[in-house]
């Protein structure tokens, strides 16, 4: 016990309860379900997630169907349908882009949703998945070419300091060409107050032959007393992670009371 | 009943296989969370872990490790695959290095009831409350804040605090 660690002991030392929680309701559920429709099963387990997808759509999306199985093949239908609908939706909104001079600019939606992060808007970005505790805003143009990601961890920081410092050491390894170019010193306005932090750019070349992979991408994280706040940021170049800049100073962490 | 029992008797009978999910799903969320950060996808990972457990129950080998610890390291690999889908440049070393914090370890009966007693002995009463909420009963800092009609980071204060005095007690 002396080598366990708090959070090791307390998990272990969980009393035995007659109660059964909705998280085992539901993983039982989906256990029977799958034994009986082995045709979906396959299907729910062959991974099919969009690299720039916030992880709030990723899991979520895939394993919907374990949690309410019943609903499953009323969401494929759905899906289905959805993708129709923005398929005429987009085709529309070209149309219009067409047709109309003033830029296209979708303001942040921050103020609307119950969210502890708040995006007040960065002229051609727009609000992609948000929860509670994390956020998730892409660049507003047709092609989608950056993508800003933000999180407030309660855990510690080492897994995403590893990832900062790690990240570059990783890409080399595997003859991805990394060239930092800049680090910013920006600041935060979180609950504690403003806070400043580093933001690490990088260049990544692609080796012909290997999958490509973002030629702009940066990082950083900013400890707090109850946590950290996460941040990565993906272009498709270089020189549009600046774009990045004034979106990263669009977002506030507030007290969600 | 013993892990090895249980999974035993869940190889003819898939029901028994929920007293393993309720006796460890809260850990394993904990654990997701702590890898990938972010509490809901770590319930969905942990989730997906118990599923892909008991459809490979025939592979495990209760003379070569633990079930809980086998169940952890399926949710290890699923907690890099998802960080890996978001483009995440994972170095396995740094993830296992933060999932060794969080693996489950075996306590004794007296051990056990000596972290029990611990928490049952927090002062205030809210902050054993909370690390029961937390620890034992699977909810997230949210849910808890709910419950107790007070603010998040009130809860993330109690649970700080807590844990200051159970650390005190048990070293």
């Amino acid at each position: 016990m002396k080598h366990s660690t708090l959070e090791q002991m307390l998990t272990a030392s969980k009393p035995d309860t007659p109660n059964r929680s909705v998280f085992t309701a539901r993983t039982m559920e989906a256990i029977r379900f799958a034994q009986a429709n082995e045709t979906f099963d396959q299907v729910l387990r062959t991974t099919n997630t969009h690299k720039k997808e916030h992880p709030f759509m990723t899991l979520r999306k895939k394993l919907s169907a374990y949690k309410h199985p019943k609903l499953a093949y009323f969401s494929m239908f759905s899906v289905i349908a959805l993708v129709l609908i923005a398929a005429v939706a987009t085709a529309f909104t070209l149309q219009h882009r067409r047709t109309t001079a003033a830029p296209s600019v979708t303001p942040g939606l921050g103020a609307s949703i119950p969210s502890q992060f708040t995006f007040s808007g960065a002229i051609g970005w727009w609000q992609g998945a948000t929860n509670r505790t994390s956020i998730a805003v892409f660049h507003g143009g047709d092609t989608d070419s950056c993508f800003v990601s933000v999180q407030h961890n309660t855990g510690s920081i080492s897994a995403d300091e590893a990832k900062v410092t790690g990240n570059t050491n990783t890409l080399t390894n595997q003859g991805y060409a990394v060239t930092p170019f800049s680090t910013k010193s920006l600041t935060f306005q979180t609950t504690e107050g403003a806070k400043q932090y580093q933001l690490y750019q990088s260049s990544v070349t692609t080796p012909s032959g290997m999958e490509k992979v973002e030629g702009g991408q940066e990082f950083a994280y900013i400890p707090l007393a109850n946590g950290h706040i996460y941040i990565e940021s993906y272009c498709d170049t270089a020189s549009e992670l600046s774009a990045t800049i004034p979106v990263l100073q669009a977002f506030r962490l507030h007290d969600n009371e | 009943m013993d892990e090895a029992e249980i999974i035993a008797a869940t190889i003819s009978d898939t029901d028994r296989y929920e007293e393993l999910v309720e006796r460890y799903h809260t850990g394993l969320i904990i654990h997701c969370e702590r890898l990938i950060g972010n509490r809901d996808d770590a319930e969905d990972i942990a989730q997906e872990s118990f599923v892909k457990a008991y459809f490979n129950l025939q592979q495990f080998d209760p003379a070569r490790a633990r079930y809980s610890t086998w169940l952890y390291k399926i949710a290890t690999n699923l907690a890099i695959d998802y960080l890996r889908s978001r483009q995440h440049q994972v170095k396995v070393d740094d993830i296992e290095s933060v999932a060794e914090l969080t693996m489950p370890v075996h306590l004794e009966e007296e051990e056990k009831r000596e972290v029990r007693e611990a928490v049952r002995k927090l002062r205030p009463v809210e902050y054993r409350q909370v690390i029961e909420a937390y620890y034992w009963q699977g909810k997230c800092y949210q849910q808890i804040a709910d419950d107790t009609h007070v603010p998040l980071n009130t809860v993330r204060t109690w649970i700080r605090r807590a844990k200051i005095q159970l650390k005190e007690s048990l070293s």
